[in-house]
């Protein structure tokens, strides 16, 4: 293989990953909604608290944070595949 | 300092910073400078107008009230900006790629740059806005005096909403109104908001971090405080939740002054990618300090305080003045920010889409170009923000204080959202409609001002107490929080089930009921298909001057940028001076940047003015549509043409050809033709010479001499005969003289003649004789020539030792073959093709016997008595075949 071109299966790698990342970023509202927007999250917000702060508050601002994390993650290669 | 003076005092330092930030910024832009302006963080920052003075002091109150549900406000957006990839990033190309100024502009310009729908969203817009603005006065108003509420000194609460109304107009008009800019992009407002953005974010988080480690001891501390029924284990999941989530993700893109920050002012599309985490970032930090206040304030303030304001309230109950005066700053900036960046979608929207319409109805007698479009729509755009602080500020005076205002901000959310289905509708399916789009806006509507607005104001306005109560006339099942008894306690869950249901089914119904016209047929494709690729349209021209079209140019755009836009379009075009043609791509392009300024609608209408009002007609789609169709019509036609033409190319060159072997033919030929009448002649000449100079001939010799010429005679008029007999048949003048005759007979005639010419050669002449039974109707005299002449030729070259003919017979279908065939080494491969010819000399074996005229003659008597003469290759000598039909 050449240094300079890529080969086949690399630009199928690449293609994949970029699949991939537009996927992921079609399924981070929707596992917002599933964690956030279903009697799901009733099952996370027992009447129980860690160390002294009912673990809802815990469970929303946490799933709050991970799914900012999340789509921390995945801009900047969204952002790469819009601008080729 | 009394507390109020140092009030004012601060309030106008911080004014004042604001103004020069928002000058600086304006100067900055203009010259280029100042890079960082149009970073994502400015971006992000000035989203935050979201967060409002209702969420700045309300949020807090409504977490003292219920707990958690406040979180639902700013995890809507956060829901929408992760899925920024694909609703935000193609509503952002979309508003750039159409020039879009606000929502309202988006709607009409997808739905066929309808000037109906834009006035009926800027109506909605104002409505559910107007409200809002006046929560924002109050907000101030009520921070104001609880500030100052131990002075004695506080100012009536309508003189502070007054003044604030009044410089709030003031800093928009001269920052949102500075210019009308193409791309609709105020950099000083929005630098201004960034900033006011960092104060309200600070100031939250240091009265949050006084709260949880001043006044408490760290978080174990405030919640232990906290109320045990204020969050109570999986309750959060209740219909309001739902509901709320619903409502804040709408909005972020609905509410006008959230559209106008992240559509319009975006300045780039990849800051989008920054902000999708940082703007949710911002959120879940404005909210973080929210439960330990709520906490703090009840647990520290006497009970009955008013929990709305306890982020500046409980500083100022531990005697933090220093903190409530930036937690005062924090509001202020809030209700600020939301009241410019309102107050500027708003006015562009009136400007563009009712006061501007309106006055190209009212002066289309007048000559259009006579007024500067740019100087109206400044005024009008400065009145009308004037005119919409003026209506906060009296919105505020009828019903301040109430709880038809503090309960403003969701029902204001829910107005908006009726947008939602056309919006969502107008860029994802091509098939959604003007029709059902203006339907569905005010079907959801009315039910929302039905079940929701109207009922809000508690029997004070239109809707009285009883309607409310019992419904119209009585009638329960039309009861406003009831509608058909739907029992739904929340009125807010209630009215977001019936106008978002029915204003969706009402929009996805006509849609399908209805059909688009060709120009929303065309905006349409753009919108949905607005990251592929667009046909560029054909390059006919409009019938617009372009003289009349750079006035138009220079009113809207402003003269210099109209005519560095028209120079690059000539010089795009191929034209050195002069104005560029009034093109399909140029209009489409003029039009776009006049919708920069003006909207879609108004820029359709003023340049529908100077081309005769079709700017597109349905001719012009049909044609659109055509076109490819007809180029692949013609390429189709122009590929049969060249196979036409080389076919006919190909029949001249064969008929070139002809004529020319014709034409040699024809002088081979006459050579050949005279060399034969030429050698009797000469003979003939020569003896009669002999015969004239010659006075004593011997009798022997004179009877030789004249023998001679006779017989030369003879074969000169035989020589003539036959060509003349050729020329006959070769035009197809012959004579037949066609009788019935047993073929056999007509065989052994021919025979017997040809015995003579035989007897020479001592040839053996097979006459096989199988075809006794076949008779002819055809010319036997002729018939008879052919065969002799086929068995004299075979005599004459088989060059076999014991030369053998033989003739047979068959009979087949409907025909009869004749072969002769003898038995010598044929005729050479190269002669086949020359046999047939007149005067051919095979391989220079050319008999003075034989003129060469036996065969082409035997072949046109066969052609003439609808038969055949062939030459067949055989194995052996020679084979030619007579085909007789009988």
């Amino acid at each position: 293989m050449s240094d300079n071109a890529p080969s086949f299966m690399e630009r199928d790698q690449q293609a994949q990953r970029r699949r991939k990342t537009r996927e992921a970023a079609a399924f981070l509202p929707i596992l917002g909604v599933i964690l956030l927007l279903t009697p799901l999250i009733s099952v996370f917000t027992q009447n129980t608290r860690i160390g002294g702060i009912p673990n809802a508050v815990y469970y929303v601002f946490g799933i709050w944070l991970l799914l900012i994390g999340l789509t921390r993650l995945l801009a900047p290669r969204l952002q790469q595949d819009s601008t080729p | 300092m009394q507390p109020l003076n140092l009030l004012v005092t601060i309030c106008l330092i911080y004014v004042i910073g604001l103004f020069t930030v928002a000058y600086i910024a304006e100067r900055g832009a203009a010259e280029g400078k100042l890079k960082f302006l149009r970073s994502p963080v400015v971006y992000t920052l000035s989203l935050s107008v979201y967060c409002t003075a209702w969420t700045f002091y309300g949020a807090v109150g409504s977490a003292a009230r219920n707990g958690l549900e406040f979180v639902a406000i700013y995890l809507g957006p956060t829901l929408v900006f992760m899925g920024w990839w694909w609703l935000l990033r193609k509503l952002i190309r979309i508003g750039r790629t159409q020039r879009i100024t606000s929502i309202a502009d988006l709607i009409s310009s997808r739905y066929g740059k309808s000037n109906t729908l834009a006035v009926i969203v800027t109506l909605m817009a104002v409505i559910g806005t107007t409200p809002y603005i006046a929560l924002q006065l109050q907000s101030l108003t009520l921070s104001f005096a609880a500030f100052t509420a131990d002075s004695g000194q506080t100012p009536s609460p309508a003189v502070t909403a007054f003044w604030v109304a009044v410089g709030l107009a003031v800093f928009t008009i001269v920052f949102g109104t500075r210019n009308l800019d193409a791309n609709e992009r105020h950099h000083g407002v929005v630098t201004a908001i960034a900033v006011e953005a960092v104060v309200k974010l600070v100031a939250l988080l240091s009265v949050g971090i006084f709260v949880v480690w001043g006044v408490a001891d760290g978080p174990n501390d405030i919640f232990a405080r906290m109320d045990p029924e204020l969050i109570k284990g999986g309750q959060i999941f209740t219909p309001r939740w739902v509901t709320l989530m619903f409502l804040s993700s709408t909005a972020i893109i609905c509410l006008p002054r959230m559209f106008q920050v992240v559509v319009v002012e975006n300045a780039q599309e990849k800051h989008l990618a920054t902000a999708s985490w940082a703007f949710p970032l911002y959120l879940f930090l404005m909210s973080l300090f929210v439960l330990p206040i709520a906490i703090a304030g009840q647990s520290v303030l006497p009970p009955g305080s008013n929990p709305d304001l306890f982020v500046m309230t409980v500083p100022l109950a531990q005697e933090q003045t220093g903190l409530a005066a930036l937690a005062f700053l924090g509001g202020f900036s809030s209700a600020t920010s939301m009241v410019i960046v309102a107050a500027i979608a708003l006015s562009t929207m009136m400007s563009n889409h009712i006061v501007l319409p309106l006055w190209l109805t009212l002066n289309k007698a007048r000559n259009p170009q006579s007024d500067d479009v740019r100087t109206l729509l400044l005024r009008a755009r400065r009145i009308s923000i004037g005119g919409i602080l003026a209506l906060g500020y009296f919105y505020y005076q009828l019903t301040g204080g109430t709880d038809a205002l503090a309960s403003i901000g969701l029902i204001a959310f829910l107005g908006v959202a009726q947008v939602m289905p056309a919006l969502l509708g107008g860029i994802f399916w091509q098939g959604a409609t003007r029709k059902a789009a203006i339907a569905g806006i005010t079907s959801g509507f009315a039910l929302w001002a039905y079940t929701l607005f109207l009922p809000s104001f508690g029997g004070a306005f239109i809707l009285s107490q009883s309607l409310i109560d019992n419904g119209p006339l009585g009638l329960s099942i039309l009861r406003p929080y009831g509608l058909l008894g739907l029992q739904i306690d929340d009125p807010l869950v209630h009215a977001v089930s019936w106008s978002i249901g029915v204003n969706t089914l009402v929009f996805i119904t006509v849609s399908l009921l209805t059909t688009p016209r060709p120009i929303e047929r065309r905006q349409s494709v753009q919108f949905v298909n607005v990251f592929g690729r667009f046909s560029p349209r054909s390059g006919q021209s409009h019938s617009a001057e372009p003289e009349e079209l750079l006035v138009l140019a220079q009113r809207i755009l402003g003269r210099d940028v109209a005519i560095k836009l028209f120079n690059k379009t000539a010089a795009e075009q191929g034209k050195a001076r002069g104005l560029p043609d009034p093109t399909d791509n140029f209009m489409e392009k003029l039009e776009r940047d006049f919708a920069g300024s003006v909207g879609a609608a108004t820029a359709h209408a003023m340049l529908g003015q100077i081309t005769g009002g079709a700017a597109l007609s349905v001719e012009d789609m049909i044609a659109v549509a055509d076109e490819t169709a007809e180029i692949m019509e013609y390429s189709a036609r122009l590929k049969t043409q060249s196979e036409e033409l080389t076919k006919t190319a190909e029949q001249l060159r064969a008929a070139n050809l002809k004529l020319t072997e014709l034409s040699e033919q024809k002088d081979t030929f006459l050579s050949q033709v005279s060399h034969e009448l030429r050698t009797p002649m000469t003979s003939i000449r020569a003896f009669s010479e002999i015969l004239r100079d010659s006075d004593q001939l011997e009798p022997d010799k004179l009877k030789h001499f004249s023998s001679v010429i006779h017989t030369e005679s003879i074969r000169l008029t035989r020589l003539l005969d036959d060509i003349l007999d050729l020329s006959f048949m070769e035009n197809g003048q012959i004579k037949l003289n066609l009788e019935d005759i047993a073929l056999d007979k007509l065989i052994t005639r021919a025979v017997i003649t040809s015995e003579a010419r035989l007897r020479e050669g001592e040839t053996k002449l097979n006459h096989h004789d199988d075809c006794k039974e076949i008779t002819l109707h055809t010319d036997p005299d002729r018939l008879a020539q052919v065969l002799i002449n086929l068995i004299s030729n075979a005599a004459k070259y088989c060059d076999a030792a014991n030369p053998e003919i033989t003739i047979n017979c068959r009979r087949n279908a409907n025909q009869v073959e004749i072969d002769v065939s003898d038995n010598g080494s044929g005729i050479a491969k190269s002669d086949i093709n020359l046999i047939f010819q007149k005067f051919s000399k095979l391989s220079g074996d050319f008999s003075s016997g034989s003129a060469g005229l036996g065969l082409p003659i035997s072949r046109e008597i066969m052609r003439n008595l609808n038969g055949s003469l062939t030459y067949i290759p055989a194995e052996k000598g020679a084979l030619f075949r007579i085909i007789l039909p009988v």
